[in-house]
């Protein structure tokens, strides 16, 4: 081999190392844009957040028995509600009664044992070291960042006061912990931020904060003790520290519980614990299928975006399902396993395929003894496109939903015919009309009042002729991927998606595409994202003494 | 790799395909029973007077003095609790009719403190109260018209019944037994509390959970050969709100052979028939321990319409082993504890269906060990598995 040769190969190796990473770079799209960041925010722990949370640190033989507060659903998403509303007094007084009930459970004669780390000198009088040590471990964990003796001194003095009074140990130590959790520290998450010494002028969320973001967001609940001592270190704040932890919690079987809690309010599944069907007209929707009906999906999701790492959009497409005897009943399928689920495929001659032809659905979105077109359309519309389907007016005639005999596509013709109602029926209806194969609770059938129902239109200008092939139509709407993606981000961040976010938005899009639509990717490149913890106020002369 | 995917889908659904259209073409039904009980006429011509109830029966065991009176009221109680005797183990006093200590004081009817229902056959109680009515529903099981015409020998030859309809020759034995019992009887005083509601109540628990399935079938309207598999299941009928059998639900088959009936069939103008079998039912016949009994049914046949919406009605008649008809129905500490209230007596009830026995002769003896009985027998259409079955069945829609 000649040394011209050699030269000659060495340019080649370097030319096609260079093709090879424009390619890798083109894949994974252009560099994330400087991140503008929002303001620090406060938000209420979740139901599945606030139990989940008990769970881990706790036991899972603690319950928390009793109803939340209903949650409320902004821009698409309950967690945007809980960074905005309040607490009302009634919601206080539910709080107060799990604090109570979970407390006396904790410290109860069976499991005091296992749960405090110490015992009081005598039963009967107040031990302030023991009780700081039983409350500091528990206050790192329920308030999610390091406790410092002074922040457990409240709560060691009011512990020592009840024990007074009631001349037991464990009594007090139960009103301290009962008020731990109502504090704010332990109901909201609360944005933290410290200047950034990378960044003059700038602040950055604390190590804990990122903490409970990454948790919350991953796993639905509070930070681990890992992931808490990581913060604690500062590894956070670096991209090999930061990314470790995120590797941690995504290769975990955990991260199913999270991707349940997005998808749960991601696709409004909170409407199912109202959801009643009229046993009349549909006898066999009993109470257990519509829980069936929900856990079929996010078994589905959880099954075809982290087990099968599949692409997203499939999910709209699929003919793999899960069905259990109970859910049987009403899709007319046979289900072998008489307790649990099992795998199952729709037929290719089948009408059904994909998320939107699931109960989860067309039961959910539809009328209590009758299927709605229209509501199904709006789901569509609102839930899986990121769209937005301004509210009826007051003076809306329901009069023609009331027609009988009629199929619904001529009932809602009229809505075509009232300028008032075709602005918005005109997005909705049409989509909506291609899942009338339906049933108010998600039969399939083929007929409406005796006459044939048919499936015919088009979604954004993508025709359709059955209800498998609105799920192709919206599969191949660009919407569709870009609106998951958004609302993952903005459930991360408890914030709404705002105009100047446009640059990120569309970096996110293209990084989804580029990754074939597989979810865990998304997911990594927003939890290790510069946007996922940058905050942009207040200016770090303000924080004089925030440390 | 998505083309070789998409290629050996392309492939494996090519092959697949013929199959699939056969499975379809040899189609097969299936059916949960909803409804499977005696098929009793229920008209006022059925009995003169009502059968008397084990406590009357008891009257002649109290003193002198006590005999006398309505009954009603203490000594209506008092007479109840002599008939409960006996049930060891079972503390009457749940039944709220006594205490258990003056129970046991009473114990004056049943040496040895045996239940008289586990031994009907040392007992001689008065004659039951038997139907004596014209009508009964039913099947002509025997071919014949009349006692005297029929083919079984003398010792057997029993009056058949007129069906409502004007059908002769119906043969249902048993219900000239049990068509006088209050607790058999829809304008019964006890119906509540027996009979077609514990029926119900033990397939909704899944203990006479009964399934149907039709294989075979060409044409489900007019097929001159199907089989028709009837089986017992553990699993649970599923009902609605208003209690009405649920279509479309899975059941799996259980795993006993000898409650697996595999029968010859013909479908016409929609109507199953089968050819005579012997046909075997899991029952229960004493709730309180689920001991298992069975419906023994000798030269059984079956008759359903099937209806177009999926359900199914008929009835499955034919000659029910005396002993194992018995245990279902009377032995244990129901049959005791029902005797009491529902107007019956173990002992009279057993002798009567020996009686009135009118299928298949004991060679030796010529006693017959059958009886004629009808079942009524309402289902709806659902998925049965074997335990051995494949995972997966779909089904077309009817709406």
């Amino acid at each position: 081999m000649t040394i011209a040769f050699m030269k000659q190969l060495d340019i080649w190796f370097r030319v096609a190392t260079l093709a090879l990473i424009g390619v890798l770079l083109a894949g994974c799209g252009a560099r994330e844009p400087e991140p503008k960041g929002g303001p620090p925010g406060m938000r209420r722990l979740t139901e599945s957040q606030y139990r989940q949370t008990i769970a881990d640190i706790f036991g899972t033989n603690i319950k928390v028995s009793g109803t939340f507060e209903p949650e409320i659903r902004t821009d698409g998403l309950l967690a945007l509600g809980g960074a905005q509303g309040g607490l009302t007094p009634a919601a206080y007084d539910q709080y107060d009664s799990f604090a109570r009930d979970i407390s006396q459970q904790v410290l109860d004669a069976a499991n005091r044992e296992s749960r405090v780390p110490c015992r009081p000198k005598t039963q009967s009088a107040a031990d302030a070291n023991c009780a700081e040590r039983f409350l500091a471990k528990y206050g790192r964990l329920l308030f999610r960042r390091s406790v410092s003796p002074a922040d457990m001194a409240p709560w060691v003095n009011a512990a020592g006061k009840a024990t007074e009074i009631s001349h037991d140990f464990y009594a007090g130590l139960q009103i301290a912990l009962s008020g731990m959790l109502v504090a704010p520290d332990f109901l909201y998450r609360t944005d933290v931020v410290e200047p950034d010494p990378d960044r003059p002028s700038h602040v950055r969320l604390s190590g804990f904060s990122k903490a409970s973001r990454i948790s919350f967001l991953l796993w639905d609940t509070s930070p681990d003790e890992q992931l808490l001592e990581a913060a604690e270190r500062g590894d956070l704040h670096s991209s090999k520290g930061l990314d470790a932890q995120v590797q941690r919690l995504l290769a975990s079987p955990r991260l199913d519980a999270g991707m349940r809690a997005f998808f749960s309010d991601f696709l409004g599944f909170e409407a199912f614990d109202t959801l009643a069907k009229d046993a009349v007209i549909y006898p066999n929707f009993r109470p257990e299928v519509a829980a069936a009906a929900r856990e079929q999906t996010l078994r589905l999701v959880v099954d075809h975006l982290l087990t099968r790492k599949q692409d997203y959009r499939d999910l709209f497409t699929t003919r793999h399902t899960f069905m259990n005897r109970t859910l049987g009943m009403v899709y007319r399928v046979g289900v072998k396993t008489e307790s649990g689920w099992e795998d199952y495929e729709f037929p290719p001659d089948d009408p059904r395929a994909g998320l939107l032809t699931h109960l989860s659905f067309t039961a959910l979105h539809s009328h209590p003894g009758r299927s709605s077109p229209t509501l199904r359309g709006k789901a569509m519309r609102e839930l899986l496109l990121c769209q937005t389907v301004p509210p009826p007016p007051p003076n809306v005639d329901f009069s023609a939903a009331e027609m009988k005999g009629l199929t619904a596509r001529e009932r809602l013709k009229i809505h075509s015919t009232s300028p008032s109602c075709a602005g918005c029926h005109k997005v909705m209806d049409p989509v909506g009309l291609g899942l009338e194969n339906f049933d108010g609770a998600g039969q399939l059938r083929e007929q409406e009042n005796g006459m044939p129902i048919l499936i015919a239109g088009n979604l954004d200008g993508t025709e359709f002729k059955s209800a498998a092939e609105v799920g192709t139509a919206l599969r191949e709407n660009p919407a569709l991927p870009a609106c998951v993606a958004d609302r993952l981000y903005a459930y991360g961040v408890g914030r709404r998606n705002a105009p100047a976010d446009k640059q990120w938005r569309d970096y996110l899009h293209k990084g989804f595409a580029a990754d074939g639509y597989r979810f865990p990717d998304l997911l990594e490149r927003i939890v290790t994202s510069k946007h996922f913890y940058e905050v942009s106020a207040p200016p770090v002369a303000q924080l004089a003494g925030v440390q | 790799m998505h083309r070789k995917s998409l290629l050996a889908c392309v492939l494996t659904a090519a092959l697949l395909a013929p199959a699939a259209y056969a499975a379809e073409k040899e189609k097969t039904l299936g059916f949960v029973f909803t409804y499977l009980w005696y098929d009793l006429y229920q008209g006022d011509d059925a009995c003169k007077e009502p059968a008397i109830g084990a406590a009357e029966y008891a009257r002649p065991k109290l003193p002198k003095s006590e005999r006398s009176g309505p009954m009603a009221g203490d000594l209506l109680q008092k007479l109840r609790n002599y008939s409960l005797k006996g049930h060891t183990g079972h503390d009457t006093n749940t039944q709220g009719i006594l205490p258990a200590t003056e129970q046991r004081k009473n114990v004056v009817w049943i040496p040895g403190n045996i239940d008289m229902c586990y031994r009907p056959a040392d007992y001689d109680d008065p004659p039951h109260r038997v139907v004596t009515g014209p009508t009964a529903l039913g099947m002509n099981l025997d071919g014949s018209g009349s006692a005297k015409a029929s083919p079984m020998p003398k010792l057997c030859a029993r009056q058949p019944f007129t069906s409502p309809s004007g059908e002769r020759g119906i043969n249902n034995q048993f219900y000239r037994v049990i068509g006088c019992i209050s607790s058999y009887r829809h304008d019964g005083a006890y119906r509540a509390l027996y009979s077609d509601e514990i029926q119900d109540r033990d397939r909704k628990e899944g203990r006479n959970t009964t399934l149907l399935e039709i294989t075979g079938v060409d044409d489900p309207r007019n097929d001159d050969d199907v089989q028709v598999g009837i089986y017992s299941s553990p699993n649970p009928t599923q009902y609605d709100s208003s209690a009405k059998g649920l279509s479309w639900v899975s059941y799996t088959a259980g795993k006993e052979a000898r409650w697996s009936n595999v029968l010859k069939g013909r479908i016409k103008d929609g109507i199953l028939t089968t050819t005579p079998a012997d046909v075997r039912i899991h029952k229960v016949h004493n709730h309180s321990a689920g001991e298992a009994a069975e419906w023994y049914i000798r030269d059984a046949r079956l008759r359903l319409e099937l209806h177009p919406d999926g359900s199914a009605v008929g009835e499955l008649a034919g000659y029910f082993d005396i002993e194992s008809l018995y245990d279902v129905e009377f032995k244990g500490y129901h049959g005791a504890v029902m005797q009491s209230f529902y107007g019956y007596s173990c002992p009279a009830v057993y002798a009567s269906m020996n009686q009135l026995a009118d299928g298949h002769p004991d060679p030796a003896t010529g006693q017959c060990t059958a009886i004629s009985s009808a079942l009524k027998v309402e289902a709806v259409r659902a998925f049965v598995f074997h335990p051995d079955s494949k995972p997966q069945q779909t089904a077309r829609p009817t709406t």
